[in-house]
């Protein structure tokens, strides 16, 4: 610097550089409430696909540090056809992996056959206790939640051969359905002249064919726009909803044609009540109203409390079972209605066969769910714990989200 | 003997009156120490927080942010774990001198705090030799390090404390220079006297009102670089350069007692731009030749109503807080000097600079 | 501290010194491997601890009250980490960061190597990765606060386990020579 300018220039250009800092916006990542931008293939940890492990035990052997613990049985599967040989398959009863020991070389990973184990960037589970940083296969299935989708190929590869063959397959029994679908819209046409000739045989409400689809019921949709639904769902819930009123307006011209009454066949399943027992209550609080009134009575203290205490369960109970009985209620009739408008088969509409839901994955990963965090935080709970439990809710939400509109689509 | 302090008491004794002078003797004693307590523990805890955020933020970081609103109460935070660590004294300690150094240290930066003005009345005392008192005071802390260094037993306390010795004496002589220069040009010792003198010097043979800044702006830069040694502030923290010496002197404190060098730290920090902002920039004037609303007195200076007051203590305050920004921000830029660089511009640059700078402004005082 | 770990606090004052002891963690880092420069990279502008109160100002032990311990620990360097953890002040809390740190990791059946750090000192928190992303840091440090805010002085003191785990069935790890002082102040 001395052979280039004047002594002390050096020194006002160190100044220079600080101050301009100063009011440059920090780089910092407010890492609790703002989540870090990870890397989409980040080693976070190791989640596990418990149905495609066929419990082959590479990842086990490979394993420069022996950090895997893998148990199973073996089962005998009946033959699966008459006269055939029994056969024996292995039933994964246990895997475990020790993150404390684990170097997170991946070699598990780039080693299983069956794709069972993956990456997850996860990477908040610090323990107090070394011996809590042993994950069974329960925990490492719930990771499998928050890996990230496979990347996109690259423009103009060649699909893979499962690809193509499950593609080809479901092509395939779109075509024999849409089949069905005209001969069942023949059949159809045939009943409502064999009917009046007939006088009986009531047609079922699901031989009602309705054609042309696109159109949506303007009324559902404006009241779902209303109600703040986004434009999408309210789309699909109200093509649903024109399926559904066309269907009875054409019964009930059906009817009026056959002159005969038919009582109509319960389309929509209610959803199973949830038991009271399954709704999980946390105690340690008390009914104040009771506790006020057994005092009154000349009750202890203490019974007072614990009957207080029992009550407020029992009332809380009721109070969950409720809400979650209005919550199940929507999924539940918008299954109905998905039925409803593909419904081409014959027979009553039976309730979808509810879409499993650990088999739904929800990518992103960190969101929380903030009425749950602030729930739990207002409780007293501390940030960490209402953090990781929103964040568990957030996914439940997610899928239950995701399970709801692919019913819809 | 303590007839004659009295009468020393009495001849030092206020020149202007202090608004914490109430009829009742113990009770003007209980508000001014309660004035100097109050100073000497809340002001250090916003200049450290001042210098957590602002060094954040140069180092393009947030700084503190979970301790209570914006991180605000950090060093609150800091005062209640260091109450309640483990008070550990080496084995090999001189135990009653490991103990009594960070009292020596501290107690001499709340003593100063008694003669800082901070507004139009708002000071403890306004003694005829405030600034010597100032001077002499805070030299005394530099025992308290030696104390500490010595006494426990370590070398590196050791080495520290004799580097912060030696530190300390060469940039005392700059210091008192550069002061006394000021004292020259004003006439006299009182800081509020001081104050007054800014507000009626005039720039020779103008009008025009200015602060001693400007006139001597060369005995401010030799005040500010032996402020910042005096206090072992980086760039000048060879004392506790912790890459040569673990923490210098403190290495072996804990606790509390560690608690009180770094209040000491930090409070030597706004006791240092309190005495620059006195001797240099006017005091609790806003402008040079503004003066305060609502005061009567000479320059605007004195006789104010409450909002005056008011106003005049926020300006010190902020000055004093600019000052103390301006020490971050070398701290931030700058890194440390060796030991003998250190003692090469003590010696060979600021002393006779600052000699230079003294007979320059005599002859000045007596020609004009 | 004395009366403080002998008594249990009523429980406003007990809120606010835990409260005090949560952010004020001066925190001092015995980096040993590359888990250490992640530990620096928590330092730095973009994860920035000091957010937390994790200020890493301590110069030396006595001013901790955390200790970091990032890196494989080989049975040479124990000594040194049971020795500067005895010279920290109580409370002082330890993070046990990475997985060397944590039992070893990689070098789990290696001669030379400790096979967790834990086997020395009382570990609060562990921190899984090889080498963990800062933000695991992150996350450990608020476990740990979550811990602190938590507990009682009291308990923790009374629980403080002062032998150290003995390493197979007879001799204890090997660190008599650690306190006889081969350098730096006597202790």
């Amino acid at each position: 610097m001395a052979t280039t300018s004047a002594p002390g220039v050096g020194l006002l250009k160190g100044l220079g550089v600080t101050i301009k800092h100063l009011f440059k916006q920090p780089a910092t990542q407010m890492y609790p409430k703002q989540r870090p931008d990870l890397a989409p293939r980040t080693r976070g940890v190791i989640a596990l696909m418990d149905e495609n492990c066929t419990v082959c035990m590479l990842c086990s052997r490979e394993c420069p540090d022996w950090c895997i613990y893998i148990e199973s049985h073996k089962e005998t599967v009946p033959p699966a056809k008459e006269g055939g040989r029994a056969r024996t398959r292995n039933v994964l009863d246990r895997f475990a992996i020790d993150f404390s020991l684990c170097m997170y070389c991946g070699i598990c990973v780039e080693v299983c056959p069956f794709d069972a184990l993956w990456w997850s960037p996860e990477f908040e589970y610090a323990e107090y206790d070394m011996g809590k940083l042993l994950h069974e296969k329960e925990k490492l299935r719930e990771w499998m939640d928050t890996v990230p989708a496979p990347p996109m190929l690259e423009e103009g590869a060649v699909a893979p051969a499962e690809v193509t063959d499950a593609i080809a397959k479901k092509e395939k029994e779109l075509e024999a359905e849409a089949e069905k679908q005209r001969e069942a819209s023949a059949a159809a046409e045939a009943p409502k002249s064999k009917a009046v000739e007939s006088g009986g045989g009531a047609p079922k409400k699901a031989d009602v064919e309705v054609k042309g689809a696109g159109e949506i019921d303007q009324e559902t949709f404006d009241k779902l726009i209303a109600e703040g639904k986004s434009e999408r769902i309210a789309r699909s819930k109200a093509k649903a909803a024109w399926v559904r009123k066309e269907k009875e307006r054409l019964r009930a011209e059906q009817e009026s044609a056959e002159g005969g009454a038919e009582g109509e066949g319960a389309g929509e399943e209610a959803a199973a009540k949830p038991k009271a027992a399954q709704v999980e209550v946390e105690a340690g609080q008390i009914d104040q109203e009771t506790y006020d009134k057994l005092i009154g009575e000349g009750k202890s203290e203490r019974m007072a409390r614990a009957k207080a205490k029992a009550a407020y369960v029992r009332k809380e109970r009721a109070r969950l079972t409720a809400e979650q009985e209005t919550a199940s209620a929507e999924p539940a009739t918008d299954d109905a209605q998905a039925d409803d408008a593909g419904a081409v088969e014959g027979a009553d509409a039976e309730p979808a066969p509810a879409q499993k839901v650990a088999d739904v994955h929800v990518e992103g990963t960190g969101e929380i769910d903030q009425e749950t965090f602030d729930r739990l935080i207002a409780e007293g709970k501390s940030e960490r714990i209402a953090r990781s439990k929103a964040k568990a809710a957030w996914v439940r939400k997610e899928k239950q989200r995701i399970i709801d509109e692919g019913g819809d689509a | 003997m303590t007839d004659l302090v009295l009468e020393q008491a009495v001849t030092f004794a206020a020149q202007s009156a202090s608004l914490l002078t109430f009829d009742s003797f113990l009770l003007s004693v209980a508000a001014k120490i309660a004035f100097a307590l109050g100073l000497f523990f809340v002001v250090p805890l916003v200049g450290g927080y001042m210098e957590h955020k602002v060094m954040a933020r140069m180092q393009h970081r947030r700084g503190p942010v979970e301790a209570g609103p914006f991180g605000s109460l950090q060093l609150v935070a800091d005062g209640i774990k260091f109450i309640q660590k483990e008070d550990i004294i080496p084995r090999a300690a001189d135990k009653w001198v490991f103990a009594a150094a960070p009292g020596v240290a501290l107690v001499p930066g709340m003593l100063i705090f008694l003669v800082i003005p901070l507004g139009p009345g708002v000071f403890a005392l306004d003694l005829e030799l405030g600034l010597f008192y100032a001077l002499a005071i805070s030299s005394i802390s530099v025992l308290g390090i030696l104390m500490g260094g010595w006494a426990s037993a370590n070398k590196f306390s050791l080495i520290g404390g004799l580097r912060a010795g030696g530190q300390l004496i060469a940039y005392e002589l700059p210091l008192i220079l550069a002061a006394i220069t000021v004292a020259v040009q004003a006439q006299t010792l009182s800081l509020v006297g001081i104050v007054e003198a800014q507000s009626t010097f005039m720039l020779p043979g103008t009008d025009i009102n200015v602060w001693f800044v400007f006139p001597q702006i060369i005995g401010f830069g030799i005040f500010f670089i032996a402020a910042m040694a005096e206090l072992s502030r980086p760039p000048f923290d060879m004392p506790i350069a912790d890459s040569e010496l673990v923490f210098g002197y403190m290495t072996e404190y804990t606790g509390i007692k560690f608690a009180m060098f770094l209040l000491t730290e930090y409070g030597g920090m706004i006791i240092m731009s309190a005495l620059m902002v006195v001797l240099y920039l006017g005091g609790w004037q806003l402008l040079p030749g503004v003066p305060l609303p609502g005061c009567d007195g000479a320059g605007g200076l004195f006789d104010c109503g409450w909002l005056g007051t008011l106003a005049g203590v926020g300006i010190t305050l902020g000055k004093i807080m600019a000052l103390v920004f301006v020490m971050v921000w070398l701290r931030v830029a700058y890194p440390r000097l060796r030991e003998d660089q250190l003692q090469r511009m003590a010696w060979i640059v600021l002393v006779p600079l600052a000699l230079l700078n003294l007979a320059v402004v005599t002859v000045a005082k007596v020609v004009f | 501290m004395g009366l403080m770990d002998q008594v249990e606090l009523p429980q406003p004052v007990k809120y606010v010194f835990n409260w005090g002891r949560k952010y004020s963690l001066w925190c001092f880092n015995f980096g040993l491997a590359c888990c250490a420069i992640e530990f620096i990279a928590a330092s730095t502008s973009r994860h920035d601890f000091i957010r937390h109160g994790v200020i890493p100002f301590a110069h030396g032990p006595r001013q901790a009250d955390l200790l970091v311990v990032s890196g494989t620990l080989t049975d040479k360097m124990a000594p040194s980490v049971k020795r500067l953890y005895e010279e920290m002040p109580e409370p002082k809390y330890v993070i046990s960061f990475g997985s060397c740190a944590n039992c070893g990791g990689p070098y789990w059946d290696s001669y030379s190597v400790t096979k967790g750090v834990d086997q020395i000192i009382p570990v609060d928190v562990y921190v899984p990765g090889c080498p963990p992303r800062p933000e695991a840091l992150l996350d450990g440090i608020i476990a740990l606060q979550d811990r602190i805010q938590g507990e009682s002085l009291k308990d923790r003191i009374a629980g403080r386990r002062l032998d150290p785990i003995t390493l197979g069935a007879d001799a204890p790890l090997a660190i008599e020579g650690a306190t006889g002082g081969a350098s730096g102040g006597p202790t």
